[in-house]
């Protein structure tokens, strides 16, 4: 089973949940999505990594074969591609790796450059399998990375954590792509209820079950809550407001590795999920 | 000399307008000829590149020079590999911005914007 946790709203507890919901499940695999800032392995701290890096198609062309007929350049919807002295001129950073004018090319002037955008690291720490991404700086899209990453894990067999990344933009849509189940973990915050609600469209729209985690709780009301009350949502778990899980998290330990309560804390969350997840998974057979 | 100009339709007529990439129409104004010949941007409907694909425009008509208020990082690339000079206008007046250059009383816009890309 492939569980993706994400939350709208940076900040409100992903990885801390993904992170120890792993940690409660030996054998399982980690996969750290959030591309543009992957904190998961400094948690884990994983051994014996493989890295292999990522490359998107890149218009790479051949002066001497180019004719000259712009073909290319009008095919390009983004316009990565202008014709000065009848040489074409490639603009990087404007290129989204499609690779529609290596097609369109009548004289097969255009091949892969191969951009190099970011790495995988591959590692295992006490029988986790931990795959990180990392888009390199700069660069717009991380999405192929986290196609790379669904591609690596999509045929297991064994309980997969999607630590996704925050908001509900192309990179999100991607890293839930493949899970059978999503875990909404919310603060009690208006903000984070906000976020809660556009990402909770989304999983909709993307027609995958989920549930929540409500993080952070305090006496106060809690909007989240209120939300997941009224659309439905089951409830896993409630982690109370919690300095000392907070420095645990802070320090770069895992919580549930660093005290028995936390351990069974998340233990029985996981088992919520199992529980919840299968029931889904019988009552609509096609996911 | 060719210049090229983006222009605004106003109430008032005709002035420069404030972009570049996503102006409505150009002037391009030919000195030899003193003729002025007002087409069209097409690039500026455009989702994304609409600075690359006005830059393509401009050289296509082989205009030397390029005077307009500011430019994108990705068309200033473009128009310096065709050896078009870009000139900052003082004030909107169309063909007193012209008169200006010609009397080369305009300074080279210097300050290329990196640009107002929307992320994907």
């Amino acid at each position: 089973m492939k569980i993706a946790v994400l939350s709208g709203k940076g900040g409100t507890g992903k990885t801390l949940c993904a992170v120890n919901l792993t940690a409660v499940s030996p054998g399982s695999i980690y996969v750290d999505c959030d591309i543009e800032e992957p904190d998961g392995h400094l948690f884990f701290k994983p051994k014996t990594i493989q890295s292999e890096k990522v490359t998107v198609f890149f218009p790479k062309i051949n002066a001497l074969l180019c004719n000259g007929c712009r073909k290319c350049v009008y095919f390009c919807r983004f316009n990565a591609l202008a014709m000065v002295h009848n040489c074409i001129t490639v603009f990087p950073e404007v290129c989204h790796a499609c690779g529609g004018c290596a097609i369109i090319c009548p004289v097969l002037a255009i091949s892969d450059g191969k951009l190099e955008i970011g790495v995988i690291d591959d590692g295992t720490v006490s029988a986790i399998r931990i795959i990180s991404g990392t888009l390199n700086p700069g660069r717009e899209s991380g999405v192929p990375i986290i196609n790379k990453m669904a591609k690596m894990i999509e045929n297991t067999q064994d309980l997969v954590f999607i630590d996704c990344p925050p908001g509900s933009s192309c990179a999100t849509v991607e890293s839930i792509r493949i899970a059978d189940f999503c875990i909404l973990v919310t603060e009690p915050t208006r903000f984070g209820a906000h976020d809660l609600e556009m990402v909770h469209e989304l999983i909709i729209s993307e027609n995958k079950p989920c549930a929540a985690i409500l993080n952070k709780i305090d006496s106060s009301d809690d909007p989240s809550e209120t939300y997941c009350i009224e659309k439905g949502i089951p409830i896993m778990g409630k982690i109370p407001y919690d300095p000392e899980l907070g420095r645990i998290n802070s320090e770069g330990l895992v919580a549930a590795w660093e005290k028995e309560s936390y351990k069974i804390q998340f233990a029985k969350i996981l088992s919520r999920i199992i529980e919840e997840a299968s029931h889904e998974t019988v009552a609509n057979p096609k996911r | 000399m060719k210049i090229a100009l983006p222009i605004l339709n106003t109430n008032n007529g005709q002035s420069i307008g404030p972009s570049f990439g996503r102006t409505s129409h150009f002037m391009i104004y030919d000195t030899l000829t003193k003729q002025s010949n007002v087409i069209e941007n097409t690039a500026m409907e455009l989702q994304g590149g609409a600075g690359i694909r006005a830059a393509q425009i401009i050289i296509d008509l082989q205009v030397n020079v390029l005077i307009c208020p500011q430019c994108g990082e990705n068309a200033e690339v473009l128009l310096k590999k065709a050896n078009v000079s870009i000139y900052r206008n003082n004030g909107t007046d169309i063909f007193e911005n012209i008169n200006l250059l010609i009397q080369n009383k305009l300074n080279s816009l210097d300050d290329i914007h990196p640009g107002f890309h929307h992320s994907r």
